[in-house]
């Protein structure tokens, strides 16, 4: 008797994937891909999607089990050996606070709605696509908590960040911009995420976090984005993929898929103000600028992709312009609110001090100067008089990006940007042209946004003061809130470095 | 234009409807070119709130941190008060931005 005769790579890919669909005969197809058709996007031949990778299942587990090992250990590593003291500086948690607060909830959204797409496409290839990236996303998920969980036992502000997740003010930024896309149908939920975050922009969030954890001592958080980056890779052809795919199969695709490109590019950009603030204000050794970030991830790579899109008949996403002509304002403004508002978050804010000035002067010769190194020196001045400023008046929200209403006029940082839409009899507020697009072209969806300021004054956040406001996010108040300076874990830090080296400065490189 | 959804004309609950505040009604407030005051401000106020109530204790209470506000005079006649659609309102020495919504 032969053996059996080894599949090859194609042949085991396709008994792995269609070899595993079937076609209904006491059912209709449309009743069990109920999703597939209302979003208005026509697929002629599933058949059509080729995965580049041609992962199979059997393959995956092997690769993902063999990263596991390796992430693990070092993780065992960094507890058994402190790996908390070889940090630049306490400073520098704080974007690992924001990142497990803000992000790492994504990463287990993005878990269930690609589970979820895995039912729910008709295409037997994109379904297992789907699934693998589904099973990456909750792995993602893990590694994070796992890792982060070391820094937890040390430091304020990571101790309920699931909670945190789903009621902060600023944490309704990252939570609302992800259940806009699950809350979508699975063309504008791949769109959305598969390709304008995980493609075009994804560079800009993982790049910063990884080369900011490398460049500040954070071995454990380098592993883990060692880890997630050949998962990040595959994702990010699955969404260039299937976006080609969708515009491939029906010109009448075109237009729909146009639209979710403008409007996921601004989502996310505004979404990454919070990833720019990060790099240009709490990493005490800096990789890059936003400035220079964007320009290189966006501007350079972005321009390439849509210029390779154009025979498509895409165009660059709506509002790239104004992107482009903010950078220089967009991180300076972020850092601006959360310095009003540090007594409401569940991390530190504190004084830029002269080496980070010239670092933002030098990175930022148009802008910094001019209008935001005066902010900074009247706010040192009131530091230093005992009366450290946070702003009182609960800020408005964007109704759509949720973020307060801080961005300026393209061309006139003085003048903050409103503008307003009608609907129902009502008015809505959003922060820029972009935002105000995505309201007046679903206002039923917008309408029914969860404003955190708004949910206060209706009563539903714990009661009318500050403190029972911050008990109801299970902020720590006194420790996981107020300026960096006179923290518990300032106190801390410079205990455990008393006699060892001296504190890096903040932006000294 | 409707929103995509599996079953056509699709509505939501609109989460700030002006009786799911308690009797009070949503005022915005920005004072302009003082953005060390990062973002526009909300407030919640009972619809009865005098005018001098708002310029007289409620402003003051969360703009007085910074020493310009003592030369802001909110009632001056010729008008800086500016609403969203661009029309003057009322006076002051620096533009203030406010827009009361029905909601």
């Amino acid at each position: 008797m032969t053996p059996p005769r080894k599949l090859s790579l194609k042949q085991k890919y396709g008994a792995y994937t269609r070899g595993l669909d079937w076609d209904p005969t006491y059912q209709k197809a449309d009743d069990i891909f109920p999703f597939a058709k209302y979003e208005g996007i026509k697929i002629h031949d599933w058949d059509a999607w080729e995965d580049p990778f041609k992962l199979t299942m059997d393959a995956y587990w092997k690769f993902q089990a063999e990263k596991e090992r390796k992430l693990y250990a070092v993780i065992d590593s960094m507890a058994q050996n402190n790996g908390q003291l070889g940090i630049t500086d306490a400073r520098y948690l704080n974007a690992v606070k924001l990142f497990i607060q803000g992000v790492t909830p994504l990463e287990y959204q993005a878990h269930r709605h690609f589970a979820h797409l895995a039912r729910h496409l008709p295409g037997a290839g994109l379904r297992v696509a789907a699934q693998m990236q589904s099973i990456d996303e909750l792995r993602h998920c893990q590694t994070q908590i796992h890792t982060i969980s070391h820094y937890n036992k040390y430091f304020d502000g990571i101790h309920d960040f699931t909670h945190m997740h789903d009621r902060l003010w600023y944490l309704s930024v990252p939570k609302s911009f992800f259940d806009d896309a699950t809350s979508a149908g699975p063309f504008e939920f791949m769109t959305a995420i598969s390709f304008a975050f995980e493609y075009v922009l994804t560079n800009l969030l993982f790049v910063p976090f990884m080369s900011g954890a490398a460049y500040n001592g954070d071995m454990a958080t380098v592993t883990f984005g060692f880890s997630a980056q050949s998962d990040e890779s595959r994702h990010m052809t699955l969404g260039l993929e299937a976006v080609r795919f969708l515009l491939e199969q029906d010109e009448a695709n075109v237009p729909i898929v146009q639209g979710w490109i403008d409007k996921w590019f601004w989502r996310g950009y505004r979404l990454l103000s919070l990833v720019g603030m990060m790099m240009d204000y709490m990493l005490p050794k800096k990789v890059m600028s936003w400035g220079e970030a964007w320009e290189t991830y966006y501007e350079q790579a972005g321009g390439a992709l849509f210029a390779d899109l154009a025979r498509y008949g895409i165009r660059e996403p709506k509002y790239a312009d104004v992107a482009k002509a903010e950078k220089g304002h967009m991180t300076h403004q972020a850092w601006g609110i959360f310095y009003n508002y540090t007594h409401a978050a569940g991390m530190h804010t504190w004084d830029i001090d002269e080496a980070h000035m010239a670092w933002l002067r030098e990175k930022y010769p148009d802008t910094f100067a001019q209008h935001y190194e005066p902010r900074y020196r009247k706010w040192r001045e009131q530091a230093e008089e005992g009366k450290r400023f946070y702003n009182d008046g609960l800020p408005q929200l964007c109704q759509v990006c949720q973020i307060p209403m801080a961005f300026t006029e393209v061309g006139d940082p003085n003048t903050i940007s409103f503008r307003v839409s009608e609907h129902g009899g009502d008015k809505f507020h959003t922060c820029s042209d972009g935002c105000k697009d995505i309201f007046d072209h679903e206002p039923e969806k917008y309408a029914q946004a969860w404003l955190p300021v708004h949910q206060i004054f209706q009563g539903n956040c714990g009661g009318a003061t500050l403190p029972e406001v911050l008990d109801w996010y299970h902020i720590n108040q006194g420790a996981d809130n107020m300026d960096y300076a006179g923290s518990p874990e300032e106190a801390q830090w410079n205990r455990w470095m008393e006699g060892r080296r001296p504190v890096v400065p903040v932006a000294a490189e | 234009m409707a929103t995509a959804s599996l079953h056509p004309g699709y509505t939501g609950p609109v989460r700030d409807r002006v009786e799911n505040f308690n009797g009070a009604q949503l005022v915005y407030v920005h004072w302009e070119e003082h953005l060390n005051f990062c973002s526009a401000i909300t407030l919640p106020l009972p619809p009865q709130t005098p005018f001098a109530a708002l310029t007289g204790e409620i402003l003051p209470s969360l703009y007085a941190v910074d020493p310009e506000w003592a030369e802001v005079d909110c009632l001056r006649p010729a008008g800086c008060w500016t609403a969203p659609t661009g029309r003057p309102i009322r006076p002051c020495r620096w533009p203030i931005r406010a827009s009361a919504t029905s909601r």
